[in-house]
């Protein structure tokens, strides 16, 4: 999928992609990302792994995501992280998050079943509780998510359609 | 069902959140407890009836789109995987229960003529790619994306066919002369 992600140095646009990773492909704890990727992928069930990278350094890559269709039926977001050069303020590249999210409420449309069908889950849980709370605030302000219970979180229909308007849509 | 609506809520955001990083994981969702897959079916089940029909159709419109927006820009495709232009046709009148001569008439062509587009035996043109990007609410340029990946898919396959092209060669005809 051709995406546009943000240079945060200049506020250009940047031609960037989103393909299948092969587990072989995806990051970890010893490239100074926060989780394994490879071997969490190679655990999962009906799991798929993303990666999003710019046409100019397809080798560098910007941010990492998991799609997992729960019992052949539930979409949901196992994993999402950007890569430790886009984090924080000094981030090289902005809306890489957002691609990839809204890539996943594609998934979540085009892969779910039934009563599942475009609702795309997640589950945010953080050690603090405090960390937890301003994830999920972060997720509902940026993202559109709405609380399921203790954990979940979901991006449904209209909210899902502006998310992929804003961020796969240039 | 009522008790779940009651969980159903908007977190308020707060400034402190820009300072959170973007992470979510690691997570298993198929390891997920008896009682947490109930209440997400009740939730899923909830929000589904409460869903308009217009919605729905909406939502069944936006995964056609959806498709062929990724196949459009997957790389991985190969011809004996091609999607023609008709297939996505098919698909979005399946949704909207609409038959194939009423489409024609819809947009104003002839059903024969249609089918000579969807055959190749006529070049798809700009209006009918605008045609159906309006019938169906999707990007103006999506239908003719498709069709050239197609004809690429098409190119890569004579390609690699063989030798049939070789003889056109501007050196072979200056050796002659």
């Amino acid at each position: 999928m051709k995406v546009k992600i943000i240079k945060t140095a200049t506020a250009e646009e940047v031609d960037a992609l989103i393909k299948k990773g092969k587990i072989s492909e995806m990051p970890s704890i010893q490239q100074n990302w926060r989780f394994n990727f490879d071997k969490e992928l190679k655990k999962l069930k009906n799991a798929t792994g993303y990666l999003l990278v710019t046409e100019e350094t397809p080798d560098v890559i910007e941010g990492c995501m998991i799609f997992q269709l729960i019992d052949k039926k539930e979409p949901y977001m196992a994993f999402v992280e950007v890569a430790p050069h886009n984090k924080k303020n000094a981030k090289t590249y902005g809306h890489v998050a957002g691609c990839l999210i809204a890539f996943a409420y594609q998934l979540s449309v085009t892969e779910g079943v039934g009563d599942y069908n475009s609702i795309l889950q997640f589950d945010v849980m953080e050690e603090k509780m405090e960390d937890e709370v301003k994830l999920m605030a972060l997720y509902s302000t940026k993202y559109n998510a709405k609380r399921w219970g203790d954990t979940t979180m979901v991006i449904m229909d209209d909210d899902g359609e502006a998310l992929v308007k804003k961020y796969l849509s240039k | 069902m009522d008790k779940y609506k009651k969980i159903i809520t908007h977190v308020s955001s707060t400034e402190n959140a820009k300072v959170t990083d973007l992470t979510i994981g690691p997570n298993d969702g198929q390891k997920r407890s008896r009682e947490k897959t109930t209440e997400i079916a009740a939730l899923a089940k909830l929000h589904n009836s409460k869903r308009s029909p217009e919605r729905l159709r909406r939502n069944a419109m936006l995964a056609v789109q959806y498709r062929m927006e990724h196949y459009v820009n997957d790389d991985q495709v190969t011809y004996d995987r091609i999607y023609a232009i008709e297939d996505f046709v098919k698909d979005f009148l399946k949704v909207l229960g609409i038959n194939k001569g009423k489409f024609a008439g819809y947009i104003e062509i002839d059903s024969s003529n249609l089918n000579k587009y969807y055959r190749s035996e006529r070049r798809f043109s700009i209006e009918l790619s605008l045609k159906f990007a309006y019938f169906f609410h999707t990007p103006v340029d999506l239908w003719l994306k498709v069709q050239i990946k197609n004809e690429l898919l098409q190119l890569q396959k004579e390609k690699e066919a063989g030798d049939k092209y070789r003889k056109y060669d501007y050196e072979k005809v200056l050796q002659i002369a």
